[in-house]
């Protein structure tokens, strides 16, 4: 006997004959068709027995279809069609009360559309973002090589060497690509522009199983330091900068003043790993002097392919254990750096998680509320139809029957709602990924598909069972002698308030959970927005410029026109101060490096490390930062005079604890002596949120570079300055492009665009549960109020006076929420913990938030308590106990 | 004679093969018998639902085996034809048989 492995028949096949087939004989026929597709096996082969299967199946299809059909007409059997029919004229019945009721209706109808369509927009941003695996042949089997530098700090970057010994040692990769991201200036039509340029070596190719639409992908020889100058373009940039030009292809491009030869174009779904999109890939070579080849520098993006049978685990494993190896072999560099991998997609969407996971139990908050009412409003309507119920049951409806009616009603408008919800939803999505602050990872794979949909119908015939529950809750107990004779007004009331009260307490509870969260998301934005940067941001623009080494190639070339363009700046009227930096704050830009305290001396991996700023004079008057102790940097500190540095006062206190900074020298890029003349006040770099980082000042002159910011004070920052600025770079050279243009004060904001967006959203989600709560409490109040109309003119008529009778009906609804208050409170609790990554400066156990928002909501319930209450106090008493 | 006991042709063709196949008629046997000898495609899914109707009449009654004794085995569905089953196909076919009687179609009953 052989042992080979079973032959399955085709899936989709059996799929159809699954369907096909009748309920009650669906294991048999299934059987059969087994029985005969491995005879045929045996005899034809596998395809040849597949082949057979699919015949057969499409052959079967449509006489057991029609079986189906026959016995599901015919009048004997009491089978699924006699339901079906029920169900139609359910249908067709509802469809009719709904006409009678219209504003109900449409209330229904519209509370569902949205509360559908934000469902399925934030489903669809997360099932694309953090669901989906990445859209590239088993991108499951890519990770992201990380490093753990001293300190335990996980950085996602590595050392080149250290990467290239991975690659040789470590059994588990395939390949290994190495990556960096940079940007160059294109030469190309009108005005220069800076493009996004990753360079990229030959295996990233592989990692990513890229495909080129056309020409040719990078190869090994590319990344030789004198091979000629390639590039490959992506899709959309081809399209939209050269018009999708199929000559291009072999053509020289401009890039930064250097002619480089496009030898291909990426698929248009070639996926691209890189934080923002990439108009093209370039060669990553490295010249054997360059501190790139260090091991001590942790410079270099890398993702690794795993091999077809490695685990993540072992490849981790053995990763660990090759970076002991290494730190063992170069004790120096490598002292306490540890490699470490993390599944791409997990490093793709790890910054997002969080924030769509708030998005996602927020929106389940409103979608449940939202439900809550549409709940409460069906049950008004079914309890003005007690005596319709009450006939229907005596003469001799089952309950059963008229719960399913009850069930095919809510369904109805559920569905109506759903549908419109599901036509509403690319709207709702495209204005989420329109206001998400910064890039949203695979904004691009958004959209909605048939996941989005199903998940959309599941929660619209979930939201339409769930409002009708407590209405056939109240029909299975129906009270036949009280309704037949009251008819539309009495029932046993307490009993039916008791289902209108869980509602309340419901959403009550959810509504104070949403506030809470809301309002401590939105003190932390208005926290943020307090704090003080460390500089003066008013009427201050900042540009960057890059200067290409093919038109710069020497120091003085690059000191000459940064010292012509600072000189033209500043004869600009109404500019106060200028100056070049390359750290600018908020500036998205940063570059650390670590230093010695030359009476403390080298200490290895344990040297301390400082952001480094590289600036002209005047930088402190440009960006307005304080200078707190000795001198800033004048125009004699050049390349012959002295090496100083300026230090701010975070380095100072983390570094120079209780010491005077000033006058101490510290050794820096391999230069000893340079000496700290100055300290400035520290400033917040990146977010508000993180406390300002050590930063080391060094004179430009003393340490040149290419790619600077601009930063420019005036009067004002009218774009008159900036018109004027760009005029005066371009009278100096015409091919510079000038990017990243924005004021201080816009950058600060644009820094802040996370919380602003979680704080607004939240507010948002926060004000529509607090609106349909509104609607959900004054709906049961004033139910409650009218049907004890004759109670409260029994008061009246007994002597209450009208300001009682007002009170009391705002007190019991108080009493009512107040349940709902105290669930809302331990539910408000157990969200702000879940918040606390997203707080700054806040516990999640805020108590005067807690009480503000609590109070909030106890208002809320009162005005919409008091309408009603007002309306019972205006009962006539006489005619309240006529009308009975 | 009442119209229900005249049967399609299909139906002919099945409840031939049950009265031949006794006591191991299931719809893979019969598929097997009515290709063979009436040399016609029959489906799976035709068979079964040609049996469907004929049991609705009386004509066939159906048995569900025990699993077969092997791992993951099957109950089948044997069918069984009824006495007034043989009686349908004897006057189907009987009616066939006088009416194409003498005719010259090169067919020899």
């Amino acid at each position: 006997m052989t042992s080979s492995p079973p032959i399955v028949p085709p899936r989709l096949a059996q799929l159809l004959v699954k369907l096909a087939s009748p309920a009650d004989e669906r294991s048999f026929v299934l059987g059969d068709f087994r029985e005969a597709f491995e005879e045929r096996a045996a005899t034809m082969g596998p395809s040849g027995a597949r082949a057979w299967y699919w015949r057969e199946a499409l052959r079967s299809i449509a006489p057991m279809v029609k079986r189906r059909w026959q016995r599901t007409r015919d009048p004997d059997s009491s089978g699924p069609g006699e339901r079906w029919n029920h169900v139609l004229a359910d249908a067709r019945y509802a469809m009719r009360l709904s006409c009678r009721s219209p504003l109900a209706s449409f209330a229904i109808v519209t509370t569902m559309a949205l509360g559908i369509a934000s469902t399925a927009a934030v489903f669809s941003a997360t099932n694309a973002v953090l669901l989906r695996p990445l859209p590239f042949p088993s991108s499951d089997r890519v990770v992201q090589i990380k490093s753990i530098v001293p300190g335990g700090q996980l950085v996602p970057t590595s050392a080149y060497p250290d990467l290239m010994d991975f690659r040789r040692l470590v059994p588990d990769f395939s390949d290994i690509a190495v990556l960096d991201q940079t940007n160059v200036t294109l030469q190309h039509g009108g005005d220069p522009q800076l493009v996004r340029s990753l360079q990229v070596d030959d295996a990233y190719g592989r990692v990513f199983a890229l495909r080129p639409a056309l020409g040719r992908l990078l190869v090994a020889s590319d990344t030789e330091f004198y091979a000629p100058k390639v590039a490959v373009l992506s899709y959309d940039f081809w399209m939209r900068e050269f018009g999708g030009d199929r000559s291009l292809v072999g053509a020289p491009i401009t890039l930064d003043n250097e002619s480089v030869q496009v030898v291909g174009v990426l698929a248009p779904d070639a996926y691209v790993f890189s934080n923002t999109p990439v108009d093209l890939l370039t060669p990553l070579s490295i010249p054997s002097n360059s501190f790139r080849k260090n091991r001590g520098a942790i410079w270099a993006t890398a993702v690794a392919r795993l091999k077809p049978n490695a685990s993540i685990e072992q490849a981790g494993r053995d990763l660990a254990a090759v970076s002991a190896m290494l730190q063992k072999e170069y004790p120096k560099s490598n002292h306490d750096i540890s490699g470490r991998i993390e599944p791409l997609r997990q490093a793709v969407v790890d910054s997002v998680q969080s924030m769509l996971e708030l998005l996602a139990a927020a929106i389940a908050g409103v979608l449940l509320i939202a439900c809550v009412n549409i709940a409460n409003l069906i049950l008004g309507r079914a309890q003005s139809r007690s005596r319709e119920f009450a006939v229907r049951a005596a003469l001799g409806g089952s309950p059963a029957r008229v719960r399913r009616q009850l069930l095919t009603e809510s369904l109805a408008l559920a569905s109506l709602g759903g549908l419109l919800g599901i036509l509403l939803a690319p709207v709702l999505t495209h204005a989420l990924i329109a206001i998400y602050p910064g890039p949203l990872p695979r904004a691009q794979e958004i959209g909605i598909d048939a996941a989005v949909v199903l998940v959309a119908l599941g929660a619209t015939i979930a939201a339409g069972i769930l409002a009708a529950i407590p209405t056939a809750r109240r029909v299975a107990r129906l009270d036949l002698t009280n309704d037949l004779r009251d008819g539309g007004r009495a029932g046993s009331g307490l009993r039916d308030r008791r289902v209108g009260r869980v509602l309340v307490v419901t959403q009550v509870a959810a509504s104070l959970a949403l506030l809470f969260s809301a309002g401590l998301l939105m003190q932390t934005f208005v926290r943020l927005e307090r704090v003080k940067p460390g500089f003066d941001s008013r009427n201050t623009i900042a540009f960057r410029v890059f200067v290409p080494p093919a038109r710069y190639k020497t120091v003085p070339d690059i000191e000459r026109f940064y010292d012509m363009a600072l000189g033209s700046l500043r004869s600009i009227p109404g500019v106060r101060a200028v100056s070049t930096t390359t750290l600018l704050p908020f500036g998205n830009c940063c570059q650390g490096d670590t230093f010695i305290q030359e009476e403390l001396g080298d200490q290895g991996t344990r040297n301390p490390m400082a952001m480094m700023s590289v600036n002209t004079p005047e930088f402190e008057r440009a960006l307005g930062i304080p200078l707190i102790r000795g001198r800033s940097f004048v125009r004699q500190d050049d390349s012959t005079s002295e090496h100083v540095v300026m230090i701010n006062e975070a380095l100072a206190r983390q570094f120079y604890r209780g010491q005077d900074p000033v006058g101490r020298s510290i050794t820096w890029n391999g230069t000893n002596h340079w000496r700290i003349v100055g300290m400035l006040g520290s400033t917040r770099e990146g977010a508000l949120s993180d406390a300002p980082p050590p930063i080391l000042y060094v004179p430009e002159s003393q340490a040149p570079r290419r790619g600077r910011h601009f930063v420019v004070r005036a009067d004002s920052p009218t774009p008159q300055v900036l018109a004027a600025a760009r005029v005066a770079l371009r009278r100096i050279d015409p091919t510079i492009a000038v990017t990243d243009v924005a004021t201080m004060d816009e950058r600060i904001q644009r820094s802040l665009g996370a919380q602003r967006f979680r704080a607004a959203l939240m507010g948002m989600l926060g004000a529509l549960a607090l609106v349909l709560s509104i609607v959900g409490i004054y709906g049961v109040v004033a139910y409650s109020v009218s049907r004890r109309t004759r109670e409260i003119g029994i008061r009246m008529a007994l002597g209450e006076a009208s300001a009682a009778v007002r009170r009391r009906v705002v007190v019991d609804a108080l009493r009512l929420a107040g349940f709902g208050l105290v669930g809302g409170v331990a539910l408000a609790l157990f969200c702000g913990k879940w918040l606390t990554v997203f707080l700054v400066d806040a516990t999640p156990y805020d108590g005067p938030m807690l009480a503000i928002s609590t109070g909030l909501l106890a208002l809320v319930v009162i005005a919409a308590a008091y309408g009603p209450a007002r309306r019972a106090a205006r009962v006539d008493p006489i005619s309240a106990l006529r009308a009975e | 004679m009442p119209k229900g006991d005249f049967l399609g042709e299909f139906e002919v063709l099945v409840l031939a093969a049950l009265q031949r196949l006794g006591h191991d008629a299931y719809a893979v046997t019969i598929k097997r018998d009515i290709e063979r000898r009436a040399k016609r495609p029959a489906s799976l899914g035709a068979i079964h639902a040609a049996l469907g109707r004929l049991a609705d009449k009386g004509f066939v009654e159906f048995r569900i085996s025990d699993p077969l004794p092997v791992p993951g085995g099957r109950a089948r569905k044997y069918s069984l034809i009824t006495p007034s089953g043989t009686r349908a196909l004897r006057n189907s076919t009987a009616a066939l048989a006088r009416m194409i009687d003498g005719l010259a179609i090169g067919v020899r009953l």
